[in-house]
Parts: C-alpha cells; sequence; structure tokens
C-alpha cells in the first residue's frame, strides 16, 4: 500500500535574512503571502494547489545545490526579462527541452530557483 | 493598480538532484511508494505525480549536485505511525525524529543522496489548533 497520500504538503525554502527574502519573494517574484507566521520567519506563498514556505531558522541552511522548485509561467521571455529588470541573473540561459522551456536563477540566499514554460500539446 | 510582470500560474515540478537514479528509485518508489508518471530525458528524469503538483528526482551530472541543506519537499502520508515504521524498517537515516506541533507530525529522513525528505502529517480537524 503507498504510504503518500495524493499531496505534497509544502515545498519549504530555507533563507537567512526574512526581510531581504520577503522583498524578493514578494516584489520580484510578485508572490502573494497566505500565511506569514513567527513574526515573518515563515511565510506562506500558495500557488495553485502547492504551498512555499519561505523559512528562516538558524540550524536550517540555504544550500547552492539540492532541491530545486520551478514556477511555471505565462510568457517565459516577459518572465525573464522582468527578473533580468529587477536585477536577477541567471546562470543557466533559457533553454528549451522537447517539452519545455527553462531558465535558471537564484534567490538571494543562493538556493537555486527555475523559470519554466510548459509547450503547448498541439 | 500593481503591473504583474512574472506571472508565476504554479509550481512546474519540485525537482530533486540524485547521483545514482537506480539507488534513488529504489528508495522513491520502493520506500516511500511513489509510482513513476512520466520518464524523460532518456531515463535521467523520472516525474512522479502527486496530486496537483509533480516531484521529480534528475541526474544531470555537476552542474546540479545533491545538497543536505537547501530547500525540502513535505509530503503528506495517510498514516504517520505507519510511515515513520516502515522508514525505520528500511534503515532510511532520520535528520530530525518524529515531532509535534499544534497542527501536524512531522520528521525529516534523507534519500540516499542526503537530501532531505519531510514526512508530514496534518492533525485532523478536531485535534488541530492554529499554527503558531
Amino acid at each position: 500500500m503507498p504510504m503518500i497520500t495524493n499531496e505534497v504538503a509544502f515545498i519549504a525554502i530555507a533563507v537567512s535574512d526574512k526581510e531581504r527574502a520577503r522583498k524578493f519573494y514578494q516584489e520580484t517574484l510578485e508572490l502573494k503571502p497566505t500565511t506569514t507566521a513567527m513574526d515573518g520567519a515563515w511565510v506562506e506563498y500558495d500557488l495553485g494547489a502547492v504551498t512555499i514556505g519561505v523559512g528562516s531558522h538558524p540550524a536550517w541552511k540555504p544550500s547552492r545545490d539540492g532541491t530545486t522548485v520551478a514556477f511555471e509561467v505565462e510568457n517565459i521571455d516577459a518572465a525573464i526579462a522582468k527578473l533580468k529588470e529587477r536585477g536577477v541573473s541567471f546562470d543557466i540561459e533559457k533553454n528549451e527541452t522537447p517539452v519545455c522551456w527553462m531558465a535558471q536563477f537564484r534567490d538571494p540566499d543562493g538556493n537555486k530557483l527555475v523559470v519554466h514554460q510548459r509547450k503547448r500539446k498541439d | 493598480m500593481r503591473q504583474l510582470h512574472v506571472k508565476i500560474k504554479n509550481i512546474a515540478f519540485v525537482g530533486i538532484p540524485v547521483t545514482d537514479l537506480k539507488r534513488a528509485r529504489a528508495f522513491y518508489e520502493g520506500v516511500l511508494g511513489l509510482k513513476a508518471s512520466d520518464e524523460m530525458g532518456h531515463g535521467k528524469w523520472i516525474e512522479y505525480a502527486i496530486g496537483d503538483g509533480t516531484l521529480a528526482i534528475g541526474s544531470v551530472g555537476d552542474q546540479w549536485k545533491p545538497s543536505s541543506d537547501g530547500t525540502s519537499v513535505a509530503i503528506e502520508m495517510e498514516n504517520f505511525e505507519e510511515a515513520i515504521q516502515r522508514l525505520r524498517d528500511r534503515q532510511v537515516p532520520f535528520a530530525a525524529e518524529p515531532f509535534e506541533s499544534p497542527c501536524c507530525h512531522m520528521a525529516v529522513v534523507q534519500d540516499p543522496d542526503g537530501n532531505k525528505i519531510i514526512i508530514h502529517k496534518l492533525k485532523p480537524e478536531d485535534e488541530k489548533e492554529p499554527c503558531p
């Protein structure tokens, strides 16, 4: 029997400076917070059915490697242009796979993030 | 009115980098019980559809390495105690032993590459208190 219910509970991103992270996730990426807990040390953003939690805790460190979140955007060229205009630098420029386009950037703590646009299936 | 430009719609996927796909699949499929929903990149990218989310494991070389720090995914369990027992039976390493918050039960385990996975179970509504 499978152990897992049909649900990703949340994705947790570790940051070191809650105010810098708030600005990045809310102003640069334009995510809307749904819950702010522990005096801003844990902020949740609901995206579709999945929740991202951005958290700051001394025992939990950001990483330049490891698990990565990919955000689905409406128009990847427009998203990349806007992020660059806001000072975000990309370490992997837009590339194409048979099913999508992707580009990789980092949050202020160096955590990898991806903007992703699925190709239409027609 | 604020003009939105980046227009993030949802999460495309959560990707976990692994170094040995066979070993990783034995963990994600054999231990966690996930079922592969898609296989791409000549078998170097495996996707698991979980509800409306997609969890992917990929082995793409040195540009994307596992880490025991950083972003983690939390997966919702049917039965927390059973899941913990099964993970212990399979000698999966625990980075954080099971603990309880006012609204949930959690534990942190590591996949064979050391990436942390949060084992999570929300409390039923009648036992749940607000999260701090």
